[in-house]
């Protein structure tokens, strides 16, 4: 596997840690 | 360990107490006034809650003493106040009513109570009315194993995805021929079973609260997607499926067998452990934690004590997975290399789950006693108690399995002896763990002592539901306390029979108070009239609502000081 397969990889686990913590500050702004 | 941090963890045990639960919405003010008479007939009923509850899922009936329904339509929420419900009414004529009412309460959970109000200026009597079944839980039994399911696979893939990528993952370098796959299927596992239970339990909770059956799919989303409880889990599920991607990304992007992570590396594990911290935060917030003031320290509390109670739990389910996993002729050594690194860990997040534990007691109980007297207090006693014993274990673990473990290098005649040990105290302690954690999903179905609670001091008994004869000694005086029925909406006789020596005390004055501690009614006060020597009796349609009352019977014997016998009461419907 290629550098960069491997760095876009890595990529796509931070867009999703990106789009979980949108969501978490999302239903905090909700609740709050 | 020594036996006296042993001593010192357990006593810290006996007062950790849990952060997830749920909250629940109470009523506050209701217009007309429960049990006052109103000279006017009202144009509506309106009910104030503590928390925003579902227009579209409440029940209000308004009765009159024959049963005829005169809300006129459904109850909605008032304009701009999610707080607020409004019914409208027709004309009601003179006499006395009866307010039933069902909300369902921001984080899912049902709830129901009733008062009377009256419309004068001549109501007449207050009828005896026929209050609707009021009790209502949400401790099915398969609500509770649902929503185990859900926790105990969340925080296993937590604990199991730590263990792989933090914990366990250096013995490849360190000892040749172990394997970490097995670990990263466990997780995977435990990952799709969370996958599963999450929208299972949310279509089960949402069809017990909203009364209908599991699947009618077509009212059951709507109605999940309209409360905050079913919001919030909805979003849990995205974002376990967005841990899901990230950690196995991190998991495809790991080489553990180089000494040094590289950049995709080091990019992905801190993402996927960010993203595991995200799926901690929404449980808080659907629970008690995200209802309960100061929510600045509630939800932080509540979910740090997730991921260490995860640490611990999944971390002690990948020690028996890599102890079964790893060929026979490595094992001695590769658990020799694991097992101290991870006992460090859980030291450590037990130290916090206790920590966190005892903070959010501060939060949640109003009073000390409240452990021992309601049903959430006892549920943690229990939650404590196992958790206690899986200390024990883990305590057996430290001090005697993981320095033979790691002598074995030089007498490896101690090596497999410690190594079946370790194995049956680590299956012991998470069979513990997961009791404890079910203690723990008992415990957040139920509410949570009521604040007001508090507010009484000097009870001396707690009585109800069902008739009440309690015997109260005050100094020299003996006080027998009688309540019959004991249930609300219905004229109550309260009768105080009170003797010195075992001879009745003639003469004495007798004021009966009593305040609703579910919510703010108001105090009512009666004068008690003597109708036999010594015996104090009284009807009145005093307890107007079900839930917790502070009875108060203020005595002064002729010639001598006052005294108050207080009980606090629970009425049924």
């Amino acid at each position: 596997m290629s550098v960069q397969t491997r760095l876009l990889l890595a990529l796509v686990a931070v867009a999703a840690a990106a789009v979980a913590w949108i969501v978490v500050i999302e239903a905090i702004r909700r609740t709050i | 360990m020594r036996p006296s941090v042993l001593l010192a963890l357990a006593a810290a045990a006996a007062l950790a107490l849990p952060a997830v639960a749920w909250g629940h919405a109470g009523l506050v003010r209701t217009v007309p006034s429960a049990s006052r008479t109103v000279n006017a007939p009202p144009g509506q009923v309106v009910l104030s809650y503590t928390e925003p509850v579902v227009g579209r899922f409440a029940i209000v009936s308004v009765t009159d003493a024959e049963g005829r329904q005169i809300a006129s339509e459904p109850p909605s929420n008032a304009p701009g106040a999610p707080q607020t419900l409004i019914t409208p009414l027709r004309r009601a004529p003179e006499g006395w009513y009866l307010v039933f009412w069902r909300v369902v309460s921001a984080d899912g959970h049902p709830v129901r109570g009733a008062f009377t109000f009256a419309v004068g200026p001549n109501p007449g009597p207050p009828p005896q009315f026929r209050v609707p079944s009021l009790s209502e839980t949400a401790t099915s039994t398969r609500l509770l194993i649902s929503r185990w399911v859900v926790f105990l696979s969340l925080l296993a893939a937590l604990g199991l995805f730590v263990l792989r990528t933090v914990i366990a993952r250096p013995v490849v370098r360190a000892v040749r021929g172990c394997s970490l796959r097995p670990l990263s299927v466990a997780f995977g596992v435990a990952i799709v079973i969370a996958l599963v239970a999450i929208p299972v339990y949310v279509d089960l909770a949402t069809a017990q609260f909203t009364l209908r059956s599991a699947f009618d799919l077509g009212a059951i989303v709507p109605a999940a997607r309209a409360s905050g409880f079913g919001r919030d889990y909805l979003d849990l599920e995205l974002v376990v499926a967005l841990f899901g991607i990230a950690a196995f990304v991190a998991l495809f992007v790991d080489r553990p067998e180089r000494a040094e992570r590289s950049v995709a590396e080091l990019l992905a594990l801190p993402a996927a452990l960010l993203t595991g911290a995200a799926a901690l935060v929404l449980p808080s917030l659907a629970g008690h934690a995200g209802q309960k003031s100061p929510r600045g320290l509630a939800l932080p509390l509540d979910s740090v004590h997730m991921g260490a109670a995860a640490i611990w739990l999944g971390g002690l389910i990948g020690l028996i997975v890599f102890w079964l996993s790893v060929p026979a002729g490595n094992r001695i050594a590769a658990l020799a290399f694991v097992v101290p690194r991870f006992s460090a860990v859980a030291f450590g997040s037990v130290v916090v789950l206790i920590g966190t534990g005892i903070g959010s007691s501060f939060l949640e109980l109003p009073t000390f006693s409240t452990l021992w007297q309601t049903s959430y207090g006892k549920a943690l006693l229990v939650k404590i108690a196992l958790l206690f014993a899986a200390l024990m274990l883990a305590g057996v673990n430290l001090a005697r399995t993981k320095p033979r473990l790691q002598a074995a290098g030089v007498r490896p005649s101690l090596g497999p002896s410690a190594a079946v040990l370790l194995r049956r105290l680590v299956q012991g302690e998470i069979v513990f763990v997961a009791a404890a954690l079910f203690a723990a999903i008992v415990l957040t179905s139920l509410p949570p002592p009521a604040s007001a609670l508090a507010r009484v001091k000097n009870i001396s008994a707690r009585v109800g539901p069902g008739p009440v004869s309690e015997v109260v000694a005050k100094g020299p005086y003996r006080v027998r306390v009688g309540v019959s029925p004991n249930r609300a909406a219905l004229p109550n006789t309260f009768s105080v029979a009170i003797t010195r020596g075992g001879r009745p005390v003639r003469g004495a004055q007798v004021v009966s108070r009593f305040d609703m501690l579910d919510m703010d009614m108001g105090e009512q006060s009666y004068r008690v009239p003597e109708r036999k020597p010594g015996v104090f009796v009284k009807s009145a349609p005093a307890l107007v609502m079900v839930g917790h009352w502070a009875l108060q019977f203020e005595v002064t014997p002729p010639g001598a000081k006052p005294f108050v016998v207080t009980l606090l009461d629970k009425a049924s419907g």
